[in-house]
């Protein structure tokens, strides 16, 4: 039968490994972020912050036309439009984003035509109410000005997905 | 009680008002949680309790999973109705006083899911003191949720905004 005693040159060395360690993260600086006193940056492309209806820098006029697409590609049924017209456009007569739901999935401003509808690098703060989750037209319009704006909108998302003007005739696929 | 609403100490219940302040003061600083994490919001609690967000920095980072000794339940994760009532059952073994977290929008309001499996919001059955929206909320949000619950008790319950 073999002998399974441990040789204690190799449990000394093992301390003095295990020893090393813990002297390496003692010295080594915190990883604690201290959150209230210091904030960890927002990566660019970041989404799960609340969300803002943006207006026309030029004539103050609001972008949402009231088309609907951001309520019907929404996956849990959490925004709700109403749309009027009237000069020569559509309006959104109410817009409600009920955050209560709302997984921050950013097909929303994906599919909207106007860039009317963003998310912003605003952090979702915790309510004690749970109407407090309900954005209303008004705290959506308010969410501009608080927040800054995140990367992405909604043309802009659309241009990535659309494919370079010219490849289907140098691919050969129009005309076969 | 005659030393209690005896003029010296100003009047009616000093003593026990001062007392409560005392005993809340204690309770803000030790508030241990109770991990119900039944999804993927679960996960961001974990990191909350681990070392890079550190919720011991606010007093509350053994997470107990006896309910006879926590007083704060963060519920993360969705709840579905065979759920509800074990959800229930630990809430009412806490031991009083006790608060509630709803962690992440599957608690808040059913999430996306919208189906007769899942209900729609924990308040349906629990008395939910702070919600978190997210999916998942960032750690800093709990955390955020975490100093709202220290400020109601340190308030002595009064709600706040």
């Amino acid at each position: 039968m073999r002998n399974n005693r441990i040789s204690s040159v190799t449990l000394l060395k093992a301390t003095i490994l295990s020893l090393w360690l813990t002297m390496k993260n003692l010295f080594r600086r915190p990883v604690t972020v201290q959150y209230p006193a210091t904030r960890r940056p927002i990566p660019e492309r970041w989404r799960g912050g609340t969300f803002a209806l943006t207006t026309d820098k030029e004539t103050g006029e609001e972008n949402c036309i009231g088309c609907k697409l951001c309520e019907r590609i929404c996956p849990s049924n959490v925004i709700t439009v109403e749309m009027e017209k009237h000069s020569g456009r559509g309006w959104a007569k109410s817009f409600i984003l009920d955050l209560q739901a709302c997984i921050q999935c950013e097909l929303c401003v994906q599919v909207c035509p106007t860039d009317a509808i963003v998310m912003v690098y605003g952090m979702e703060t915790p309510v004690t109410r749970r109407e407090d989750l309900i954005l209303n037209k008004e705290k959506l319009m308010a969410n501009e000005k608080l927040y800054p704006a995140a990367w992405a909108r909604g043309l802009k998302l659309q241009q990535l997905h659309e494919p370079e003007r010219g490849t289907e005739e140098k691919r050969g696929v129009v005309g076969k | 009680m005659g030393l209690n609403t005896s003029p010296i100490f100003g009047g009616d219940g000093f003593i026990t008002t001062k007392l409560s302040a005392i005993a809340n003061w204690a309770r803000k600083n030790s508030l241990w949680p109770m991990p119900f994490g039944t999804a993927c919001c679960a996960i961001e609690m974990m990191g909350v309790f681990a070392s890079r967000f550190d919720l011991s920095r606010f007093g509350a980072e053994v997470a107990r999973f006896s309910p006879r000794q926590a007083d704060l339940m963060i519920v993360s994760g969705t709840i579905t109705y065979k759920m509800a009532s074990v959800c229930r059952r630990i809430y009412d073994q806490m031991p009083e006083p006790k608060w509630v977290i709803a962690m992440g929008s599957c608690t808040c309001g059913g999430g996306p899911f919208d189906s007769y499996a899942v209900v729609q919001g924990i308040d349906e059955f629990l008395p939910v003191d702070v919600y978190v929206g997210g999916c998942p909320p960032r750690p800093e949000a709990l955390i955020d949720a975490v100093m709202k619950i220290q400020k109601k008790i340190e308030m002595q319950g009064a709600p706040v905004l």
